[in-house]
């Protein structure tokens, strides 16, 4: 494993393309498209201000660079340098500015959720989609990118519609029996969309396309419900994360519970293994050293340990008195062959707790040296981490799990 | 009285004690008032039932002393009752008082229980008070739960309202916000900049969004929902026909090991049929076989392809059934196998088992006894008790053995005297006898019976004296020939031999082994008798000793007893002590001598049997080469005795034997001179 030298960037803002070919940072104002085989770059973009998201198109042929402050997105062709594109949400303020699945449009997403623009590149027209309840959970795409299904609140109603994105036509609106609907998410296969309600109420509904409403969810009542909700890459199991430290596997025919996994901080049980980061700090920085990102950990140096249980694992308990607690299950992803599911307790943030989805057990934990930070994208190299476990030498591998933490520049691994 | 003055004040309190007694006695009665008092004292005496002490008014001296004893003696058990009246009152004045502390002690603790018992009931009041009022708190609890509850409620609805009027009120500035944002936009013309349009992903061109196109894409969604659907039931009609299959194979695998059980069954029942075992098992094994046969009886595979819920009640039944059937048998097999051939087994393999861990035990105690004997020889004996008996007989034996030896040994050195001896004694003899041949010689005339002497006197000499020698060889070489005394038999082999007609002397017991037997030592001169013709008084023993100038003790007893039965035990010791006083023999004591009497006739009993078992010994004599060293000293001394003394006893017989021979030569010399005369 080589290390390249190292490269500015900021607010982690650094992306590969969809293609691989590219990867992209950003310092500030300056985006700089580089080759990933050479490193070298390619295209430097001067930004009108420093960029607050960057967002490849689909086809890797455009970078959508937002600027919220100023309320402005700029687009960017790697083809051609020259091609200049800047939307202007104007006063309506802008919150979020994605690509459309065709990497033809943009949608951006005015202040106060007041409304959705999609802008199109292709002809320049101008769509709105107004009541959205939220841009962030309540905007999913079908994974072939065909449909979208956008989460409303019209006259104090939840509802779900859902567009068909070549031609940005309603397709069809539908009532979701829910108090506050916060989150919806097609299923891989695209044949279902789930939706959860507020945190307030634990209430999880599966609709069909079409507005059926195949099952309804309740774990339980009044305590605090819903965190988080990934599906399997398969669509066969729906991962429901709870403020209870507790996720929940759906079936995907019966839509009943297979499973619950808990995510206890005291392991007793000898069946997980667990790995503990261990770090050392070595006079000479190593190139065994599989650490990405930043100098500061380029100093130090950490590999995995066993531990024997019981162990207990360091958790934080939530103050009671504030709102939105740092308990429950916040992170959970499925791994690509759908045989494991990791998850990340909030009041443990030290720990990745990996579940094997064949015996419904835990299977292996991997405590980090230091906690994974929310908010930051968390990346879970599966291949590293099946490989990890199915390997024998499995404390040499290092730290899979990479924290994009307060680093100021990046680091890629050849 | 007076000389009580010089004695101590204590005995003249004493003193005047008397004197007030007599005092107050002598003040009742004075010799003027006598008769009075008399009088008085009958008439008390007869309240009291005792009989008059005076008669014609006269004091009766007799019964006053009568009187007076009894009233004595009823004064003094009076005394002792009231004594022991007196200790009864104590012990029950002193029971009383243990009754009274015990009472008092119960009291106190009937005091405390009952304090006790207030204090419970006060904390049981206590209790119930706090009871009651935890009561109290939990219905208020529960009031306020509910209380809250529904205020929580109430609230929520409020809140729900109030969001409610809250998000109208947002939807509405939104779309205020909305339109004059759209003002302000078309004021603005588009937001966005752009420096030429691109071309969709695909290449193709943008259509014009039309109600057709919208109805396309309405149907496409359907369409896809539809596909949707359809795919799913694919996959659960695949599922659905796994299942199926699955349910099939599993009905087929019951089945099979239903039928083989069946067979097995069958099988066993014929043989239990046979055997006429239980009816009642029999029966109920019939029942069971039916069902088997239902329940062996498979659905249909096209069954399981018809509608489940018409053929479910079906499939689950027969299942069920099947699965019935098979426990049954399971069970049933299970109880069959333990009843009869795990039985035997099971004690098969138990009495295995203890036999394996008795050969364990053993094994164990060899390899304690192999490692623990080598530090401690006193460990070794218990292991070498299982040839204790072996090795004791073997130590007999030996013993045996060796006594024979020693004694063997003896008699040979012994012998060896007396040959010796007897040499010497039989030269001494031809001497005396050559003198008193001369002297005859000399006084008979040079033709009476010289030519017979000469005839007889010198080949029976030198025979004797050759047979003799050669049994003593004989009996040198083979002490352990099966005769105690070979050259005994030799000997009167020879005294037969030396008989023209050796007839009788056949039938003589050769075994007799007491040589002090009288019938042995007179045998030899019974073929004598019919050549001499004549019958001249056969000599005793005691004669013949008395000629030899032997003295013979038991002389006497065998005149007085003719039937010769002789005491064994007593009679060669006292033979071989005369042997001895003669030849000066004093090796041996007197106390040994006499111990040995006590011995012989066991051990002549002994030889019997050791010779018998002469081919044992001899090979014990081979197997241990080693001088026997270990057989006690007064072993060997008795042997020595015995022996001694039986070999004496022999020698003793031979010489008397001998002197017979050489008396009756004598004699025929006599008789031949008598003749001749």
């Amino acid at each position: 494993m080589n290390f390249s030298e190292l490269f500015k960037q900021s607010q982690f803002h650094c992306k590969f393309s969809p293609d691989g070919q590219y990867v992209v940072t950003c310092v500030s104002y300056k985006v700089i498209v580089r080759s990933v085989d050479t490193l070298q770059i390619l295209r430097l973009y001067t930004c009108l201000d420093a960029v607050q998201n960057i967002e490849w198109s689909s086809d890797s042929a455009f970078l959508l660079c937002a600027m919220y402050k100023r309320g402005i997105c700029q687009v960017w062709s790697v083809e051609h340098p020259d091609w200049t594109c800047k939307i202007d949400e104007g006063s309506a303020g802008l919150t979020h500015a994605q690509w459309s699945p065709d990497g033809r449009h943009v949608l951006t997403t005015a202040s106060f959720n007041l409304r959705i623009t999609v802008w199109s590149l292709v002809n320049k027209s101008i769509s709105y989609i107004r009541y959205v309840k939220n841009s962030k959970d309540c905007l999913s795409f079908t994974d072939n990118g065909k449909y979208l299904a956008l989460a409303e609140s019209r006259k104090c109603r939840d509802c779900v519609s859902i567009f068909e994105v070549e031609s940005w036509q309603l397709l069809k609106l539908f009532e979701t029996d829910t108090e506050d609907l916060s989150g919806l998410k097609w299923s891989p296969d695209g044949r279902v969309i789930c939706v959860w309600d507020h945190c307030l109420w634990y209430k999880l509904l599966i609709y069909t396309m079409d507005g059926r409403c195949l099952t309804t969810y309740k774990a339980y009542d009044w305590a605090l419900g819903v965190k988080r909700v990934t599906w399997s890459p398969t669509s066969q199991f729906l991962a429901v994360g709870s403020y209870d430290q507790k996720v929940r596997i759906l079936n995907h025919i019966t839509w009943k519970s297979i499973s619950e996994f808990s995510h206890i901080s005291n392991i007793q049980s000898t069946n997980a293994v667990v790995y503990s980061e261990s770090e050392t700090k070595p006079s000479l920085p190593r190139t065994e050293n599989t650490l990405i990102a930043s100098p500061p950990i380029f100093s130090t140096q950490s590999k995995y340990e066993f531990l024997s249980p019981p162990i207990q694992i360091p958790s934080v308990q939530p103050d009671p008195e504030k709102p939105n607690p740092k308990i429950g299950v916040g992170w959970l992803e499925f791994s690509p062959d759908n045989k494991f599911l990791a998850t990340i307790d909030d009041s443990m943030k030290t720990a990745v707790h990996i579940w094997s989805m064949l015996k419904l057990s835990l299977y292996v934990v991997l405590l980090q040296a230091s906690p994974i930070k929310c908010g930051t994208p968390i990346h879970l190299d599966w291949h590293c981490v099946l490989e990890m476990i199915n390997s024998t030498f499995g404390l040499h591998l290092g730290l899979y799990l990479c924290k994009f933490q307060s680093a100021q520049r990046s680091t890629f691994i050849h | 009285m007076k000389n009580g003055e010089i004695f101590t004040s204590h005995f003249r309190f004493r003193e005047s004690a008397e004197a007030g007694v007599v005092k107050r006695i002598s003040s009742f009665c004075s010799a003027e008032s006598l008769p009075h008092r008399l009088d008085f004292l009958d008439q008390e005496l007869s309240v009291y039932g005792y009989p008059s002490i005076q008669t014609d008014e006269k004091l009766n001296q007799v019964a006053l002393v009568n009187v007076t004893y009894d009233l004595l003696q009823t004064y003094r058990r009076a005394l002792e009752s009231h004594s022991d009246t007196a200790d009864g009152l104590r012990n029950s004045e002193s029971d009383a008082a243990r009754f009274q502390h015990l009472l008092s002690l119960a009291r106190e603790d009937v005091a405390t229980k009952d304090r006790e018992l207030k204090t419970k009931r006060i904390e049981e009041a206590h209790l119930n008070q706090r009871i009651e009022t935890l009561r109290k708190k939990l219905k208020s609890e529960q009031e306020k739960c509910r209380r809250l509850s529904s205020e929580m409620q109430s609230r929520d609805t409020q809140f729900k309202h109030e969001k409610k009027k809250k998000s109208q009120e947002v939807e509405r500035m939104q779309t205020k916000l909305h339109q004059l944002l759209q003002d302000k936009k078309h004021e603005r013309l588009l937001g966005i900049e752009i420096l030429n349009s691109l071309q969709r992903s695909d290449g193709k061109r943008g259509k014009w969004t039309t109600d057709k196109t919208k109805k396309n894409n309405e149907q496409e969604m359907y369409q896809l929902i539809l596909a949707n659907y359809e795919d799913s039931q694919k996959e659960l009609l695949n599922e659905n026909t796994a299942m199926r299959k699955y349910l099939k194979q599993m009905q087929d695998e019951l089945v099979c090991a239903l039928n083989e059980k069946a067979t097995q069954r069958d099988m066993k029942q014929r043989e239990s049929r046979r055997l006429s075992l239980d009816k009642i098992d029999i029966k109920s094994s019939a029942s069971v076989s039916s069902e088997e046969s239902e329940a062996s009886d498979s659905v249909l595979d096209g069954m399981f392809e018809m509608p489940y819920d018409i053929v479910k009640d079906d499939i689950e039944k027969s299942l069920k059934s099947k699965w019935r059937a098979l426990r049954r048998l399971y069970q049933h097999k299970n109880l069959h196998h333990l009843t009869e051939e795990d039985k035997g087994k099971a004690e098969n393999k138990s009495e295995k088992i203890t036999e394996y861990e008795k050969v364990i035990q053993e094994q164990q105690d060899l390899i304690d006894y192999f490692t623990a004997g080598q530090g401690e020889k006193s460990s070794s004996f218990p292991s070498d008790a299982y040839f204790l008996e072996e090795k004791s007989d073997l130590d007999q034996q030996k013993s045996i053995f060796y006594q024979q030896r020693l004694a063997f040994e003896n008699e040979r050195k012994v012998y060896t005297e007396a040959l010796l001896q007897l040499g010497q004694d039989q030269q001494n003899f031809e001497e005396e006898k050559s003198r008193w041949l001369q002297h005859h010689f000399l006084q008979l005339t040079p033709f009476r019976g010289s030519s017979s002497k000469k005839k007889w006197s010198s080949p029976n000499k030198s025979f004797r004296d050759k047979s003799l020698s050669l049994s003593w060889n004989e009996g040198l070489k083979n002490h352990s020939a099966h005769d105690v005394s070979p050259s005994l038999r030799n000997a009167r082999g020879q005294a037969d031999g030396m008989g023209t007609s050796g007839g009788s002397s056949g039938a003589q017991p050769l075994l007799t082994r007491s040589p002090n037997k009288t019938s042995p030592s007179r045998s030899p001169e019974t073929p004598h008798n019919p050549w001499n013709g004549a019958s001249p008084p056969i000599p005793s023993t005691c004669e013949l000793y008395r000629a030899l100038g032997l003295r013979y003790k038991s002389s006497d007893k065998e005149n007085n007893s003719s039937t010769s039965s002789f005491n064994l035990a007593c009679t060669p010791v006292q033979v071989t002590s005369c042997i001895d006083a003669k030849h000066g023999n004093t090796s041996m004591s007197e106390t040994n001598l006499q111990r040995s009497n006590e011995r012989i006739p066991r051990l002549s009993d002994r030889y019997y049997v050791t010779y018998r078992d002469e081919a044992l010994a001899r090979s014990l004599e081979e197997a241990e080469s080693s001088p026997a060293s270990d057989t006690t000293d007064t072993w060997h001394s008795l042997l020595d005795s015995d022996t001694f003394s039986v070999s004496k006893s022999e020698l003793d017989y031979r010489q008397r034997s001998l002197s017979d021979q050489i008396l009756v030569e004598n004699r025929l010399d006599d008789s031949h001179t008598s003749h001749s005369d």
